[in-house]
């Protein structure tokens, strides 16, 4: 759906957004761009390190097995570093975006989805047309969740795919493990949260400033409980998450790495001329997955519940 | 275009003991409030800075809850009757970033079963303004044009405006006031609304709501409260005024001007005049203790229907 | 079309003043028989008046037998007042009769005095 579309009146008799979903859409039309925007530019660094970003590195696997892996994560000096430029600091970048995002959309629903509406008075524009206060907040929420959920959604789809293509060329530690226990269902529930928490925020507070610093708070709370909180993939309590590495031979045996580094002649001695690599998949992933996701959705049902009953108080609807 | 309105209620508002509180603990901004509106009728709610007006109009447009006590707004409660009522506040609130078009479209999208587009276009027309300016760029006056349209433009019975003048220069009042009354005058629609200012109201409304200590002083039609209350001039005190009721004397010369409520003829001792509406409310807002006075159709009867 | 002029300082009501400019267009011929009023609407857009103030002036208007309201169509013109429209012979009169008084020697306040006093000894105050 085009800018276009939604605000032409020209284009008014073809069947579009209406009521108070157009209204939304219209409003936060800066907002649901950005996020637009968010969402192809994750999407296309995610599609880069499936295709052509993974080309070297897995050529690296390839010949010399986990130590050209190694090799090419100490390339770019810093390791960590979401700067580095190295593919093994790369991977990890859309999921920084991901939390970014959760946190951006927890600031934007306390200030400019609700706060700057109360604070501003157009809220009340909105509640003395045909439309009840409780049916204008069902629509803040509504609209920006479908965005969330379609967009997260398909960024957890490709990261998945790409862990399943591409979790081999990562070094191994705690990284991988966080990484693989964090993305799922859960992580399109804590933008969600984020939605809820922004909301309450606003509506209890009212005032642009506070409400999105408040809101903003409580989402890197929420940010750092799933990072570091059991049933929360807490980065030192997780499961380990099993790798197996073997060389492959010119008769395509599969033998133990033989430690060779990135000596050829090491490797030519032990007949190896390729290696595989992979992350088995944990028995823990799903009922860790489901277990966060319904700790997070409750949160967020009991806040908007909550934020419904704070209008309910403040108005009548 | 017919108003889409079915049974069209002869009383637009009836409050009955209305008390609003905003808090736990501070004191009422509408104390035991009772008045009755009549239908058609152009009112002006008139009272002292922090009399409750606000709240009065924002209690009646549904957007505050009552503490106490019963409204009846066009025959039901406010929420209900929310698509009939049009609500203006002070500060005329829009979104900045939409255009003059997009507003009204707001308003179609939001009344999807009153909207008349071609109405709310006329009144922004009026005031030659281009459709695609954003609210944004928009002087004091031209805000309140197009608020004023979408208003209007869901077609309502009941008006509220809340000190709608405030910030505007003389143009833009006349303007403002002369759309309005073309509305009234067109659709019988029921007005009130606020001022501080009684004298611009003095010619556009036909009826009086006065505002003091949240409850109604003073209420009923222009007419009736102006012949209940002469003003007399001449020597003697207080006392000689009897039997009429003194809502106010102050001395003039040896003798007093006093704003009396008429108990039959005025003696031929006193030169009387009839007060102006200025006078009328000075006088009532400068005696705080003077008895309220409601005209018999501005009084709610106590067997309204409740909420 | 009559446009009425409020003014707010004169102490007139509103709706005597609707009455009496409509009666003084009569007077000087701006509406004769048939004419329409303006409508209630067109008045109070223009002059941001009660609407009912308008009525009540029309109402008035039409109990002195001057105008008639015709249902869903407006307020029309019966009747014209005064038998002095612009160009009569009498106004012909008054014309060559003030001509005169200038040139006596009388200014413009001499002339409204001499008027006004010959004005009340034919129509005593109050009978209007």
């Amino acid at each position: 759906m085009s800018a276009s579309t939604l605000t032409s009146p020209l284009r008014r008799a073809l069947p579009g957004p209406r009521g108070l979903v157009w209204t939304v859409l219209r409003l936060h039309r800066t907002a649901l761009w950005i996020w637009t925007g968010f969402v192809v530019l994750a999407a296309g660094l995610l599609l880069w390190l499936y295709g052509p970003g993974a080309a070297h590195t897995q050529h690296l696997l390839d010949t010399f097995g986990y130590a050209g892996v190694q090799e090419d994560a100490w390339t770019a000096g810093t390791i960590g570093s979401p700067f580095s430029g190295a593919y093994n600091d790369l991977f990890y970048d859309p999921a920084s975006l991901l939390n970014i995002a959760s946190f951006a959309v927890a600031v934007f629903a306390g200030g400019s989805l609700i706060a700057r509406e109360l604070e501003n008075g157009t809220a009340r524009l909105a509640w003395t047309q045909s439309v009840t206060p409780a049916r204008w907040l069902a629509a803040k929420l509504a609209v920006p969740a479908l965005f969330i959920t379609v967009g997260t959604g398909l960024l957890v789809a490709l990261y998945r795919m790409l862990w399943s293509a591409h979790s081999n060329l990562l070094l191994a530690g705690i990284g991988p493990r966080a990484l693989y226990f964090s993305v799922g269902p859960a992580t399109v529930a804590a933008p969600l949260l984020g939605l809820a928490v922004g909301v309450l925020a606003g509506l209890v507070l009212r005032r642009t400033l506070p409400a999105l610093a408040v809101a903003g708070i409580a989402q890197s709370a929420v940010i750092a409980f799933r990072a570091n909180s059991w049933p929360f993939q807490g980065s030192y309590q997780q499961p380990e998450l099993s790798v197996r590495s073997r060389a492959i031979t010119s008769t395509g045996a599969r033998i133990p790495d033989p430690g060779c580094y990135e000596s050829r002649a090491c490797l030519a001695r032990h007949d190896v001329v390729g290696f595989t690599r992979e992350y088995l998949p944990s028995p823990d992933y799903w009922p860790r997955q489901l277990l966060e996701t319904g700790v997070l959705l409750a949160a967020a049902a009991i806040l908007v519940a909550v934020a419904f009953g704070v209008l309910r108080r403040t108005s009548t609807s | 275009m017919s108003s889409t309105s079915t049974t069209r209620s002869t009383v637009a508002v009836e409050a009955h003991g209305l008390t609003v509180r905003y808090g736990r603990r501070s004191t009422a901004a509408l104390d035991d409030c009772s008045f009755r509106l009549t239908a058609g009728r152009v009112s002006a709610l008139v009272g002292p800075n922090g009399a409750g007006k606000s709240t009065l109009l924002a209690t009646v447009a549904g957007l505050l809850r009552p503490t106490a006590g019963t409204l009846t707004v066009l025959g039901t409660s406010p929420a209900e009757a929310r698509e009939r009522i049009a609500y203006l506040s002070q500060n005329k609130p829009l979104h900045p970033q939409l255009t003059i078009a997009e507003t009204l479209r707001l308003g179609a999208e939001l009344n999807p079963a009153r909207w008349d587009a071609a109405y709310a276009a006329a009144i922004v027309e009026q005031g030659s303004l281009d459709p695609g300016t954003r609210v944004r760029g928009l002087s004091g006056g031209q805000r309140t044009r197009v608020a004023l349209a979408l208003a209007l433009g869901k077609r309502p019975d009941l008006m509220l405006l809340d000190e709608p003048m405030a910030d505007l220069d003389p143009l833009a009042r006349h303007e403002l006031l002369g759309t309005l009354m073309a509305d009234a005058a067109e659709r019988g629609t029921t007005v009130l609304m606020s001022s501080h200012i009684v004298a611009e109201l003095a010619d556009a409304c036909d009826h009086l709501l006065l505002l003091g200590g949240g409850r109604i002083r003073l209420g009923g039609g222009l007419d009736d409260l102006l012949l209940a209350h002469t003003l007399v001039t001449g020597r003697g005190t207080p006392a000689d005024l009897a039997p009429h009721l003194v809502v106010e004397s102050r001395a003039a010369g040896r003798g007093l001007t006093a704003l009396i409520r008429n108990d039959g003829p005025v003696d031929d001792r006193w030169q009387a005049e009839r007060p102006s509406l200025e006078e009328l409310v000075l006088a009532h807002l400068r005696s705080p203790s003077a008895p309220a006075l409601l005209a018999p159709g501005t009084t709610a009867t106590p067997e309204t229907v409740t909420r | 079309m009559v446009a009425y002029r409020i003014d707010r300082r004169s102490g007139v009501a509103t709706y005597v003043q609707i009455v009496q400019q409509t009666k003084q267009a009569l007077r000087l011929g701006l509406l004769e028989p048939g004419d329409k009023l303006p409508t209630a609407r067109e008045v109070v857009e223009a002059t941001a008046i009660n609407p009912n103030t308008v009525l009540k002036a029309y109402r008035e208007l039409e109990r002195e037998g001057l105008v008639e309201a015709r249902r869903g169509l407006g307020t029309f013109v019966r009747r014209t007042l005064g038998a002095a429209p612009a160009d009569s012979p009498l106004r012909e009169e008054l014309d060559v009769w003030v001509r005169n008084a200038r040139t006596a020697g009388l200014d413009r306040e001499d002339v409204a005095a001499l008027f006004g006093s010959v004005l009340d000894a034919h129509f005593p105050k109050g009978d209007q």
